[in-house]
Protein backbone atom coordinates (compact mmCIF):
# COMPACT_ATOMS: atom_id res chain seq x y z
CA UNK A 1 0.00 0.00 0.00
CA UNK A 2 1.70 3.13 -1.14
CA UNK A 3 2.22 5.48 2.40
CA UNK A 4 4.25 7.90 3.89
CA UNK A 5 5.84 8.17 7.44
CA UNK A 6 6.64 11.42 9.24
CA UNK A 7 8.13 12.12 12.29
CA UNK A 8 5.94 13.85 14.65
CA UNK A 9 6.34 17.54 15.73
CA UNK A 10 8.36 18.12 18.77
CA UNK A 11 6.32 20.08 21.04
CA UNK A 12 2.75 19.60 19.48
CA UNK A 13 3.15 16.14 18.22
CA UNK A 14 1.30 17.30 15.19
CA UNK A 15 1.99 15.89 11.73
CA UNK A 16 3.27 18.10 9.12
CA UNK A 17 3.09 17.00 5.23
CA UNK A 18 4.90 19.24 2.69
CA UNK A 19 2.60 19.17 -0.16
CA UNK A 20 2.70 20.93 -3.37
CA UNK A 21 0.30 23.40 -4.10
CA UNK A 22 -0.20 25.67 -7.69
CA UNK A 23 -2.44 27.43 -9.24
CA UNK A 24 -5.21 25.29 -11.06
CA UNK A 25 -3.70 25.29 -14.62
CA UNK A 26 -7.08 23.79 -15.73
CA UNK A 27 -9.04 27.17 -15.55
CA UNK A 28 -6.18 29.26 -17.75
CA UNK A 29 -5.34 27.69 -20.92
CA UNK A 30 -4.27 30.37 -22.51
CA UNK A 31 -3.35 32.52 -19.63
CA UNK A 32 0.35 33.33 -19.92
CA UNK A 33 1.33 33.17 -16.81
CA UNK A 34 3.77 30.27 -15.58
CA UNK A 35 2.36 27.61 -13.31
CA UNK A 36 3.52 28.62 -10.13
CA UNK A 37 4.10 25.56 -7.23
CA UNK A 38 5.01 25.55 -3.93
CA UNK A 39 5.75 23.01 -1.00
CA UNK A 40 3.18 23.99 1.60
CA UNK A 41 3.77 22.80 5.25
CA UNK A 42 0.47 20.99 5.75
CA UNK A 43 -0.64 19.85 9.56
CA UNK A 44 -2.74 16.84 9.24
CA UNK A 45 -5.99 17.61 10.75
CA UNK A 46 -8.95 15.79 11.39
CA UNK A 47 -10.72 17.82 12.97
CA UNK A 48 -10.17 20.44 10.28
CA UNK A 49 -13.59 20.12 7.56
CA UNK A 50 -11.93 21.97 4.89
CA UNK A 51 -8.12 22.14 3.54
CA UNK A 52 -6.30 25.73 3.69
CA UNK A 53 -2.94 27.23 2.75
CA UNK A 54 -2.22 31.03 4.15
CA UNK A 55 -3.10 34.00 2.54
CA UNK A 56 0.63 34.56 2.08
CA UNK A 57 0.93 31.35 -0.20
CA UNK A 58 -1.85 32.03 -2.02
CA UNK A 59 -0.50 35.32 -2.68
CA UNK A 60 2.88 33.84 -4.05
CA UNK A 61 0.74 31.49 -5.84
CA UNK A 62 -1.31 33.86 -7.59
CA UNK A 63 -4.57 32.14 -6.61
CA UNK A 64 -7.64 34.22 -7.68
CA UNK A 65 -9.92 33.85 -4.70
CA UNK A 66 -13.34 33.32 -6.03
CA UNK A 67 -15.82 33.92 -3.15
CA UNK A 68 -16.17 33.91 1.47
CA UNK A 69 -16.98 32.06 3.56
CA UNK A 70 -17.20 32.37 7.70
CA UNK A 71 -15.42 30.76 9.68
CA UNK A 72 -16.38 30.72 13.41
CA UNK A 73 -13.22 30.53 15.70
CA UNK A 74 -13.97 29.55 19.49
CA UNK A 75 -14.38 33.54 19.88
CA UNK A 76 -15.40 34.62 16.58
CA UNK A 77 -16.47 34.77 13.61
CA UNK A 78 -14.08 35.45 10.52
CA UNK A 79 -14.67 35.51 6.90
CA UNK A 80 -11.88 33.91 4.32
CA UNK A 81 -11.51 33.58 1.13
CA UNK A 82 -11.70 30.86 -1.04
CA UNK A 83 -9.29 29.78 -4.34
CA UNK A 84 -9.27 26.56 -6.63
CA UNK A 85 -6.18 25.11 -6.44
CA UNK A 86 -4.23 21.94 -7.63
CA UNK A 87 -2.48 20.21 -4.88
CA UNK A 88 0.08 17.28 -5.00
CA UNK A 89 0.56 14.92 -1.99
CA UNK A 90 3.73 13.34 -1.85
CA UNK A 91 2.49 9.30 -0.50
CA UNK A 92 4.71 6.63 -2.05
CA UNK A 93 6.45 6.38 -5.05
CA UNK A 94 3.12 8.12 -7.38
CA UNK A 95 2.13 11.09 -5.50
CA UNK A 96 -1.55 11.64 -5.69
CA UNK A 97 -3.12 14.80 -7.74
CA UNK A 98 -6.31 16.88 -6.69
CA UNK A 99 -7.40 19.29 -9.64
CA UNK A 100 -9.14 22.01 -9.25
CA UNK A 101 -9.91 21.75 -5.13
CA UNK A 102 -11.05 24.62 -3.08
CA UNK A 103 -8.88 25.82 -0.64
CA UNK A 104 -9.36 28.26 1.96
CA UNK A 105 -7.23 31.19 3.63
CA UNK A 106 -5.84 30.40 6.76
CA UNK A 107 -7.19 32.36 9.47
CA UNK A 108 -3.76 31.87 11.39
CA UNK A 109 0.00 30.51 10.16
CA UNK A 110 3.36 31.00 11.94
CA UNK A 111 6.83 30.10 10.39
CA UNK A 112 6.22 26.09 10.29
CA UNK A 113 2.87 25.69 9.54
CA UNK A 114 1.11 27.11 6.63
CA UNK A 115 -1.65 25.31 5.46
CA UNK A 116 -3.70 22.67 6.75
CA UNK A 117 -4.89 19.24 5.10
CA UNK A 118 -8.57 18.68 6.09
CA UNK A 119 -11.27 15.94 6.10
CA UNK A 120 -12.35 17.40 2.42
CA UNK A 121 -8.83 16.10 0.98
CA UNK A 122 -8.35 13.38 3.39
CA UNK A 123 -11.71 11.47 2.93
CA UNK A 124 -10.72 12.10 -1.30
CA UNK A 125 -7.47 9.80 -1.18
CA UNK A 126 -9.46 7.50 1.75
CA UNK A 127 -6.38 7.81 4.03
CA UNK A 128 -5.86 5.79 6.61
CA UNK A 129 -3.55 6.28 9.56
CA UNK A 130 -0.96 4.80 12.28
CA UNK A 131 0.04 7.03 14.72
CA UNK A 132 2.88 5.34 16.76
CA UNK A 133 3.37 7.45 19.99
CA UNK A 134 6.61 5.62 20.71
CA UNK A 135 8.92 6.06 18.03
CA UNK A 136 6.62 10.00 17.88
CA UNK A 137 5.81 8.62 14.12
CA UNK A 138 3.01 9.02 11.58
CA UNK A 139 2.11 6.84 8.93
CA UNK A 140 -0.68 7.80 6.50
CA UNK A 141 -1.77 5.26 3.48
CA UNK A 142 -4.13 5.14 0.92
CA UNK B 1 16.19 48.58 -21.21
CA UNK B 2 14.01 51.58 -19.71
CA UNK B 3 11.03 51.49 -21.68
CA UNK B 4 11.42 47.69 -21.09
CA UNK B 5 11.57 48.04 -17.01
CA UNK B 6 8.71 51.16 -17.27
CA UNK B 7 6.28 48.13 -19.44
CA UNK B 8 6.63 45.86 -16.44
CA UNK B 9 6.08 48.29 -13.75
CA UNK B 10 3.29 49.28 -15.87
CA UNK B 11 2.01 45.74 -16.00
CA UNK B 12 2.06 45.16 -12.41
CA UNK B 13 -0.15 48.07 -11.64
CA UNK B 14 -2.55 47.26 -13.67
CA UNK B 15 -2.62 43.65 -12.32
CA UNK B 16 -2.40 45.54 -8.59
CA UNK B 17 -5.25 47.41 -9.45
CA UNK B 18 -7.17 44.40 -10.94
CA UNK B 19 -6.60 42.39 -7.96
CA UNK B 20 -8.45 45.53 -5.80
CA UNK B 21 -11.39 45.90 -8.11
CA UNK B 22 -11.82 41.99 -8.05
CA UNK B 23 -11.66 41.74 -4.25
CA UNK B 24 -14.27 44.63 -3.87
CA UNK B 25 -16.55 42.73 -6.06
CA UNK B 26 -16.19 39.99 -3.73
CA UNK B 27 -16.77 41.83 -1.30
CA UNK B 28 -19.85 43.41 -2.30
CA UNK B 29 -21.28 40.43 -4.14
CA UNK B 30 -20.63 38.35 -0.12
CA UNK B 31 -22.38 40.88 1.12
CA UNK B 32 -25.17 40.96 -0.73
CA UNK B 33 -25.24 36.83 -0.51
CA UNK B 34 -25.05 37.28 3.25
CA UNK B 35 -28.40 38.94 3.45
CA UNK B 36 -30.17 36.78 0.22
CA UNK B 37 -28.69 33.37 1.84
CA UNK B 38 -31.98 32.46 4.06
CA UNK B 39 -34.09 32.58 0.88
CA UNK B 40 -31.55 31.37 -0.83
CA UNK B 41 -31.63 28.44 0.70
CA UNK B 42 -34.91 27.54 0.04
CA UNK B 43 -34.97 27.50 -3.39
CA UNK B 44 -31.84 26.30 -4.29
CA UNK B 45 -30.21 24.66 -1.14
CA UNK B 46 -26.85 22.98 -1.91
CA UNK B 47 -26.03 25.08 -5.14
CA UNK B 48 -23.46 27.76 -6.00
CA UNK B 49 -24.67 30.22 -6.86
CA UNK B 50 -22.98 33.20 -9.25
CA UNK B 51 -22.85 36.24 -8.04
CA UNK B 52 -22.32 39.35 -10.28
CA UNK B 53 -22.86 43.26 -9.16
CA UNK B 54 -24.23 42.16 -5.67
CA UNK B 55 -26.92 39.46 -8.04
CA UNK B 56 -27.38 35.75 -7.99
CA UNK B 57 -27.05 35.49 -11.72
CA UNK B 58 -27.22 31.76 -11.94
CA UNK B 59 -27.66 28.63 -9.94
CA UNK B 60 -24.89 25.38 -10.50
CA UNK B 61 -24.01 21.81 -9.12
CA UNK B 62 -20.67 22.39 -8.90
CA UNK B 63 -18.02 25.27 -7.63
CA UNK B 64 -16.02 24.49 -10.92
CA UNK B 65 -19.27 24.91 -13.19
CA UNK B 66 -20.47 28.40 -11.33
CA UNK B 67 -16.71 29.25 -12.26
CA UNK B 68 -16.33 28.19 -15.48
CA UNK B 69 -19.36 29.91 -16.46
CA UNK B 70 -18.35 33.11 -14.68
CA UNK B 71 -15.26 33.17 -16.76
CA UNK B 72 -17.03 32.74 -20.21
CA UNK B 73 -19.67 35.33 -19.24
CA UNK B 74 -17.49 38.14 -17.78
CA UNK B 75 -13.81 38.91 -19.28
CA UNK B 76 -13.13 41.49 -16.06
CA UNK B 77 -13.20 38.77 -13.93
CA UNK B 78 -15.59 40.95 -11.28
CA UNK B 79 -17.61 38.04 -10.48
CA UNK B 80 -17.86 35.50 -7.44
CA UNK B 81 -18.91 31.99 -6.83
CA UNK B 82 -20.73 31.43 -3.35
CA UNK B 83 -21.93 28.06 -1.77
CA UNK B 84 -26.01 27.97 -0.41
CA UNK B 85 -25.42 26.54 2.61
CA UNK B 86 -25.92 27.53 6.21
CA UNK B 87 -23.23 24.36 7.37
CA UNK B 88 -20.51 25.96 9.03
CA UNK B 89 -16.79 25.86 8.42
CA UNK B 90 -14.34 23.59 11.04
CA UNK B 91 -10.60 24.23 11.19
CA UNK B 92 -10.28 21.67 14.07
CA UNK B 93 -6.98 23.02 16.27
CA UNK B 94 -7.01 26.30 14.55
CA UNK B 95 -10.10 27.20 15.14
CA UNK B 96 -8.68 27.52 18.38
CA UNK B 97 -5.59 29.23 17.48
CA UNK B 98 -6.96 31.91 15.04
CA UNK B 99 -6.96 34.40 17.52
CA UNK B 100 -3.47 33.71 18.54
CA UNK B 101 -1.14 33.59 15.52
CA UNK B 102 1.90 32.79 17.71
CA UNK B 103 -0.06 29.51 18.42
Amino acid sequence: MPHITLPLEAGTLAPVFDVTVGYPEGFYSGDTRPAVLNSVHMIVDTGASNTCVSKEIAAQLRLIPIGKVPFESATHTIEVERYFADLCIPIGDHPIHIRDHIVLQLPAANNKVNGLLGLDVLKKIRAKFLIDLKNETFTLET
Amino acid sequence: MVQAMSSESEDKAKQQAMIVQKERAIEQNYRAFKKLLPALIEQHPDKFALMRDEVPIAFYDTARDAYIAGLDKFADGLFSVQEITARKIHLGWFSHAAHNPSA
